[in-house]
């Protein structure tokens, strides 16, 4: 469980940039994960810092095509996520050829130090940006993407970066995930949407009602992730089938925004995070 | 501020909207516009602005120092879910800000002296946006603008939608703005005579179609 908290917390942490914080409908972070898997796959025979790097930049390739459909042909960003998540799945077919290809890399450093030293170094520069220029104007820009043309802010580009940032986060979750499973998968990324949004609901939903704060905080993706592994653990432990997880996830999800709506402890805007 | 002949359609087929229109903003003094709805009030700051749409004719000359334009809706310039007081810092933000800087405090906007202003106006720095009133909001939305330091501010009915009470305080504070030339858009008459030590300015409609400008 713990594994797997390491492998998903630079997912959700991804995720909590663009969906929480830019509040924009990030549907390709799904290609982003998949993406940053397989081009560290093809990085593999290289040197551990070039696969890791590798997976971060293609999470930012992502990133950016996504920007560069809105820059330079202004669709809306719903439409290009969707756009975007078909283009890289006919990418990664095909640079992977077959559908799941064995992954194993040249490092002797076990796989679990690399979860955890890569999780710890994500948590300790988001923790630090989080509360930065950038930090904010990524916050700003969820609550009033107006507030940055009468302050002559770049819009566009505070966009680009926080989706780039929250991609590569989520493309180097993608690259744990192969490597602590030993194989790239073009369907590895499906469902993680799900996964993200009822982690970041239900670390909103806690982290509201225990601290009685609604401001950004990476406490909140920690939290929901949290929970969403004991959720899970527990299920599997009364004997929930897997291929019923998916049902429970967006069962929980209405619950939490059920509850919380009725009790009007917390408002949920239009991505429910 | 200058304005020397000004010219203006909205589209080049168009009559003149603007003819002939010349004017001087003393410096350092409040200075008020009034018209009926529709006369054009808005476009004029629109066109002082730099801000009239591209299809549009201009011809003229405006001689002015750095101007900016605070709009009837200025809680669309604030962020609601942030306090009072990180707004104003985040109003002081670069075009691109960096991942590298923290929050600065701001302790004044050139001769702006923010904690005087909170004392004045009994603002807590530290409550969200969407809990302040709407003169705290509007101060709020005007000490954004004079972060960027301008000299000249035009305010397109910055009590609109504001009471008596309200909209006093905020041009007491327009009052306490010192080296800032201010052109305001008003139909408060009784707020204008008491404040606006400027030229007083009407926009009429010509019967030419026109807009005439009389001070």
């Amino acid at each position: 469980m713990i594994e797997q908290f390491f492998i998903l917390l630079p997912l959700v942490i991804g995720a909590y940039i663009t969906f929480s914080l830019l509040k924009l409908p990030d549907f390709s972070i799904e290609s982003a994960y998949l993406f940053g898997a397989v081009v560290s796959y093809l990085c593999r025979n290289l040197e551990l810092p070039i696969v890791i790097f590798g997976a971060i930049f293609g999470g930012v390739f992502v990133a950016f095509t996504v920007s560069a459909l809105n820059t330079l042909l202004n669709i809306p960003f719903l439409l290009r996520a969707i756009i975007a998540n078909g283009l890289f799945h006919g990418v990664t077919q095909y640079l992977l050829g077959t559908s799941q290809k064995s992954f194993h890399i040249l490092s002797s450093i076990s796989s679990y130090t690399i979860c955890l030293g890569i999780t710890l170094a994500l948590i300790l520069g988001f923790g630090l940006l989080i509360y930065s220029e950038l930090g904010y104007a990524l916050a700003i820009y969820g609550n009033n993407p107006k507030f940055f043309e009468n302050q002559g802010i770049s819009s566009k580009y505070v966009v680009s970066v926080g989706l780039a940032l929250g991609y590569a986060s989520s493309a180097l979750s993608g690259f744990l995930f192969a490597l602590c499973n030993g194989f790239v998968d073009l369907t590895m990324n499906y469902g993680i949407i799900l996964l993200c949004l009822t982690s970041l609901i239900l670390g909103k939903s806690s982290y509201v009602y225990f601290f009685q704060k609604t401001r950004q905080n990476l406490v909140i993706p920690f939290l929901g992730l949290c929970i969403y592994c004991v959720l899970q653990k527990l299920l599997l432990k009364v004997g929930l089938p897997l291929k019923y997880f998916n049902a429970f996830q967006a069962l929980c999800i209405v619950a939490t925004l059920t509850l919380f709506k009725k009790t009007k402890q917390i408002s949920f805007d239009h991505l429910g995070v | 501020m200058h304005v020397e002949h000004l010219f203006f359609k909205h589209h080049k087929g168009d009559d003149y909207f603007f003819k002939d229109l010349s004017f001087t903003l003393e410096k350092g003094k409040m200075h008020a516009l009034h018209g009926k709805n529709g006369v054009g009030k808005s476009v004029l700051f629109d066109i002082l602005h730099k801000t009239a749409p591209c299809n549009s004719l201009f011809l003229g000359k405006i001689v002015s120092e750095k101007i900016e334009c605070l709009s009837q809706q200025f809680d669309i310039t604030l962020a609601n879910e942030f306090t009072f007081l990180e707004n104003l810092q985040c109003s002081s933000f670069k075009k691109f800000p960096s991942p590298f800087r923290f929050l600065k405090q701001v302790d004044h906007f050139g001769s702006i002296e923010i904690e005087k202003i909170l004392l004045r106006f009994h603002i807590d720095p530290t409550l969200l946006v969407h809990k302040l009133s709407g003169a705290q909001r509007q101060i709020l939305a005007l000490l954004m603008k004079l972060a960027k330091k301008p000299k000249i501010l035009l305010l397109d009915e910055p009590t609109a939608a504001l009471d008596e009470e309200n909209a006093t305080m905020v041009f007491e504070f327009l009052n306490s703005l010192q080296n800032i030339t201010l052109f305001v858009i008003c139909h408060d008459q009784k707020m204008i005579h008491r404040y606006a030590t400027g030229t007083h300015f009407t926009l009429k409609k010509h019967h030419d179609g026109s807009r005439i400008l009389i001070s």
